[in-house]
C-alpha cells in the first residue's frame, strides 16, 4: 500500500466514522441479525427481484449446510457464515464459513449440546443468528451453548451457559440472538426455569454481569444502543417492560412498562428504538435521556421485526406488509402479498424493493411509492427459509433450512 | 506433581512442563463452570491451534476424562489443527477404528472425516449399530432405517423386516425405534414399542392436591412425605379409590384411582382420571423389581412441572408448564437396587386456558447408562 493510499484510505474512514457512525466494516459486512440497528437495510443493495432458485435463474451459488437452521447468515469480508444443527435430538451444533465468491466451504467447527437441545419441529437447535465485531463470531444456541471463533474459524473461547444456569431451556427453542457491543457479548435467555441475561466479555469469555430476567418464554433478540452521552448499552424487551442496561456492567438504566412481543424483536435507527408490542412504543433517545416518542396499536408485527429505512418503519404481518411513520407511528399503507402465508424470516429492505419471504420459500417484492405501496417482484426459493436473510452490494444471502444461497444478477 | 497408579507400584510422572503440549491440554481439560480456568485455556487453545495436523490425534485421544465442556474445547481445537495442513485422513481413520478411545472423541474423529470426504460416511458406519459412541451409533442405526425404507419401498419385504429389526434391536433413540415400530406394524409385524422402550404404563394415581397460582410446586404432600421418608408408599393407599389424606379446608379428600396407558409410545393421560382438574397436583406410583443393581437413568417426557423420586430419592426436577415435551425430555441418574425399587412423580398443572395448555401427561422409563431400556422383571404396584 502507498503512503499515499494509505492517506486517503485512512481519511475516508475517519470521515465516514465522523459524520455516519459507521465503520467500513458495518458498510461492507452483515454482522448480526437484520444487520446493523436490527434496522433490515440494505437500501444501497441491488439484488434481482425476480430470482427462481429451482431454476438456477439468478443462483450464483447453492451449497447445501451441514445439517439445518434458521439463524441468519453473516456476511463477513470474503466469508458467508452460518450455523446448523443435526444428530440425535440435534445434539450437534455446527458454525461454518463459505466463500462469499464460489459458495465452496472453507471451514467448519462442530460441537455437542452441553444443555437442552430439544426443540418445537419448526424451530431448531441453530435458531438464534450469530453475531460479530468484525474480529470474533459469536454463535448461540438453543442450548445455551456460546461459542467465540475468530474469522479463520480458530477457537477462542465456549461457554456452557446450561451448565451455569441448570435450569435454563425452553422445549419450544430459545431463539434470541446475541448482540455485542463495546466489546460485550449480550445474552437474553429468558425462559421459565433460570432466567436470565448476560454480558461477557467478547475477548475473555468470561461473565461480566448477570442480570435476572421474567421467568418467562422471550424468543426477543437484545439491541445494542448508544445512549445518549454515548454509553453502549442493550435494550431488551419482554411481555411487560421495555429495560435498558448498561453494557459493560448490566445495570439497569431506564425500564418503561409495556406488553411487548416475545417473538419480533426491536429495531434502532438513532435516536429511536422501535419496539413491537401490542402497543408498538417508540422510545427517543437522546442527550435529554430516554422518553416515549409514541405507541400506536395498528402498526404491529407478526412475528417478524420491524424494519426501518428513512422516515419509515415496515412491520410484516403474514401476507400483509404494514408501513408506517418512524416521526409517530401512523400507518401509511397496507399492501397484500401474493403467495405470502406464513412468515417467519423479517422483511429486508434494499434499493430493489422491501423482500418478504414467505417460510415455503415464495417470494413477494414491495416497492414503497409514498402513500401507497406495489408488488413490484415475485421470486421463487423452492425449500423452506426461516432465516432472516442478508443482502450486500448486488447480492441476496438465503439461509434456507439446509442450504445457503446467493442470488446475484447474472453477469 | 501427579501420580499415576499402575498395577502393583506408584509411580509418580512428571508434571507436564509450562508451555508444552501436555500442559496445554490440561489447562483445557480443567475449564469449568462461570469460566473457571478461561485464562490458562484461552492461550493454551491459541498455541494448540497453531500446530501441525498430526497433532489432531493427541488432542483428540486427550478428550478422555474430559468434561462436555472441556470435550468440547478439545475437538474445535482438533478441527482447526485439521485445517492447518493435509488433512490427517489417515490419523482420523486410525484413531475413529479405535473403540477404546473416548466415544465423543471417536464421533468428532468421524464427524472431520465425513465433513472433509462425505463419500466415507458409509464406510465408516458399516458394522457400527453396536458401537459404544451413541451418536456414532445413532448415525449407524440411521442408515440402517434408510436401507430399510429402500427395501420396503422396493418391493423387499424380508430384508425390510431384518432391517427394521436390527434398528429395534441395537437402536437406542427412541424416535429411531419408534419409527421402526411403526414401519414393522405396516409389514405385518407387531412390535409394542412401549415394552420395546421400557415405558412404564400402569400408574397408581393419587390426587388431586392444591396447586392454586403453580405456587405448589415445592409444597410437601402427604404422598411425597411418606416416600421421601420411607421410600415407599404404603400398600392400602394404593387400591383404587383409596383416601389417601385428608387436606385441610373443604378441599376434597386426595383419592386414588389405576391409570393404564393404552397409548403406542406410554403417554400416561392423567385427564380422564382425574376430571381435567386445572391448579392441581397428581402423584403417580408404582413399584417394579430387577433383578440386580444397576446404574440408570430415570427419563421422564412430561408437559408440565414434575418431580421423580426413586426409591425416596429426587431424581429430577422441572417447574416448565406447557413448552414442549418429547419422550426423555428429561433425564436424572439414579440407582436400582436388587428386589422392589418404587418411583414417585409429582405431575403438576396449571391453570393456562389455551386450548395447547390442557394436556397433563407424561411418560417415564429407565435406560441404563448407555440409553438401553431396562425391563422391570415384574411390577409389584399397581398389582396386575
Amino acid at each position: 500500500m502507498t503512503s499515499r493510499f494509505f492517506c486517503f484510505a485512512l481519511f475516508a474512514i475517519l470521515l465516514g466514522l465522523q459524520t455516519t457512525g459507521y465503520s467500513w466494516a458495518a458498510e461492507s459486512n452483515w454482522l448480526g441479525f437484520r444487520g446493523e440497528g436490527g434496522r433490515g437495510d440494505a437500501s444501497e443493495s441491488l439484488p434481482p427481484i425476480d430470482f427462481d432458485v429451482p431454476s438456477g435463474k439468478h443462483v450464483a451459488w447453492k451449497t447445501a449446510t451441514t445439517g439445518r437452521g434458521i439463524g441468519g447468515p453473516l456476511v463477513i469480508g470474503d466469508l458467508v457464515i452460518v450455523t446448523g444443527c443435526d444428530g440425535e435430538d440435534q445434539r450437534d451444533i455446527h458454525i461454518e464459513a463459505f466463500d462469499r465468491a464460489t459458495g465452496a466451504r472453507r471451514w467448519l467447527r462442530s460441537l455437542r449440546s452441553t444443555g437442552r437441545p430439544y426443540t418445537h419441529e419448526t424451530s431448531a437447535n441453530a435458531s438464534p443468528t450469530p453475531v460479530s465485531d468484525g474480529e470474533h463470531l459469536f454463535a448461540l444456541f438453543s442450548s445455551c451453548d456460546l461459542v467465540c471463533l475468530g474469522l479463520d474459524g480458530q477457537l477462542r473461547w465456549t461457554r456452557a451457559l446450561a451448565l451455569d444456569h441448570p435450569k435454563a431451556g425452553n422445549d419450544i427453542s430459545m431463539s434470541s440472538s446475541p448482540a455485542v457491543v463495546a466489546g460485550v457479548v449480550c445474552v437474553q435467555l429468558e425462559n421459565q426455569g433460570d432466567s436470565f441475561a448476560a454480558g461477557i466479555s467478547a475477548e475473555t469469555g468470561k461473565t461480566l454481569w448477570v442480570a435476572d430476567r421474567p421467568r418467562d418464554s422471550n424468543w426477543s433478540t437484545p439491541q445494542p444502543i448508544s445512549l445518549g452521552d454515548g454509553t453502549p448499552a442493550f435494550v431488551m424487551q419482554d411481555s411487560s417492560a421495555v429495560t435498558i442496561l448498561r453494557a459493560n456492567n448490566g445495570e439497569v438504566m431506564h425500564k418503561f412498562t409495556a406488553k411487548c412481543d416475545t417473538t419480533s424483536s426491536c429495531s434502532y435507527a438513532p435516536p429511536l428504538v422501535i419496539v413491537p408490542g401490542d402497543e408498538t412504543m417508540a422510545l427517543r433517545i437522546d442527550s435529554t435521556g430516554v422518553e416515549v416518542a409514541w405507541q400506536n396499536n395498528r402498526l404491529r408485527p407478526q412475528r417478524c421485526s420491524p424494519v426501518i429505512h428513512g422516515e419509515r418503519v415496515y412491520m410484516g404481518k403474514g401476507s400483509v406488509l404494514i408501513a408506517g411513520n418512524l416521526g409517530d407511528g401512523e400507518v401509511v399503507w397496507q399492501q397484500r402479498l401474493p403467495g405470502i402465508n406464513t412468515v417467519w424470516a423479517s422483511p429486508l429492505f434494499t434499493g430493489s424493493g422491501i423482500f418478504v419471504f414467505d417460510s415455503a420459500g415464495q417470494v413477494a417484492v414491495v416497492k414503497d411509492n409514498g402513500a401507497t405501496a406495489e408488488v413490484v417482484g415475485e421470486s421463487k426459493i423452492g425449500e423452506s427459509i426461516l432465516a432472516t436473510p442478508a443482502a450486500i452490494g448486488d447480492s441476496l444471502y438465503l439461509r434456507t433450512d439446509y442450504a445457503v444461497i446467493r442470488i446475484a444478477k447474472a453477469p | 506433581m501427579t501420580c499415576v497408579i499402575v498395577p502393583g507400584r506408584v509411580v509418580e510422572a512428571q508434571t507436564p512442563a509450562k508451555g508444552s503440549s501436555a500442559a496445554d491440554l490440561t489447562a483445557i481439560k480443567q475449564v469449568g463452570i462461570e469460566a473457571a480456568g478461561y485464562e490458562s485455556a484461552t492461550s493454551a487453545a491459541k498455541r494448540l491451534s497453531a500446530q501441525p495436523a498430526s497433532s489432531a490425534g493427541e488432542i483428540l485421544a486427550s478428550m478422555k476424562g474430559g468434561s462436555p465442556l472441556a470435550k468440547n474445547w478439545l475437538r474445535m481445537i482438533a478441527a482447526d489443527v485439521a485445517d492447518n495442513d493435509s488433512f490427517p485422513k489417515d490419523l482420523l481413520l486410525q484413531f475413529f477404528a479405535d473403540r477404546s478411545q473416548d466415544t465423543e472423541a471417536r464421533h468428532a474423529a468421524f464427524q472431520m472425516l465425513v465433513a472433509n470426504d462425505p463419500a466415507l460416511k458409509s464406510k465408516l458406519l458399516d458394522g457400527a449399530a453396536d458401537d459404544p459412541s451413541l451418536p456414532v451409533r445413532y448415525e449407524a442405526i440411521a442408515t440402517i432405517l434408510d436401507k430399510a425404507v429402500k427395501s420396503k419401498d422396493s418391493g423387499d419385504k424380508d430384508a425390510a423386516i431384518k432391517s427394521f429389526r436390527l434398528v429395534v434391536a441395537q437402536g437406542r433413540n427412541p424416535n429411531q425405534l419408534q419409527t421402526a415400530a411403526k414401519a414393522l406394524g405396516g409389514l405385518g409385524e407387531k412390535v409394542e414399542v412401549a415394552d420395546e422402550l421400557g415405558l412404564f404404563r400402569r400408574w397408581c394415581v393419587i390426587g388431586t392436591f392444591d396447586n392454586t397460582g403453580s405456587a405448589k410446586f415445592e409444597t410437601v404432600y402427604a404422598p411425597e412425605q411418606v416416600c421421601l421418608k420411607d421410600g415407599r408408599l404404603p400398600a392400602e393407599w394404593l387400591n383404587a379409590e383409596a383416601v389417601v389424606v385428608k387436606p385441610t379446608g373443604d378441599v376434597p379428600a386426595a383419592t386414588t384411582s389405576l391409570v393404564v396407558s393404552d397409548d403406542a409410545v406410554g403417554i400416561v393421560n392423567l385427564n380422564p382420571a382425574l376430571n381435567k382438574a386445572k391448579d392441581a397436583i397428581a402423584y403417580c406410583y408404582a413399584e417394579f423389581e430387577v433383578a440386580q443393581s444397576v446404574d440408570a437413568v430415570a427419563r421422564l417426557g412430561c408437559i408440565t412441572a414434575s418431580k421423580v423420586w426413586v426409591n425416596g430419592k429426587l431424581a429430577m426436577a422441572n417447574e416448565v408448564y406447557h413448552s414442549g415435551t418429547m419422550i426423555d425430555q428429561y433425564l436424572g441418574d439414579c440407582k436400582l437396587l436388587p428386589g422392589v425399587n418404587s418411583v414417585l412423580i409429582k405431575v403438576c398443572q396449571n391453570a393456562q386456558t389455551e386450548p395447547w395448555a390442557q394436556d397433563w401427561q407424561f411418560q417415564f422409563r429407565f435406560t441404563d447408562r448407555f440409553g438401553g431400556a431396562i425391563k422391570p422383571a415384574a411390577i409389584v404396584q399397581p398389582k396386575p
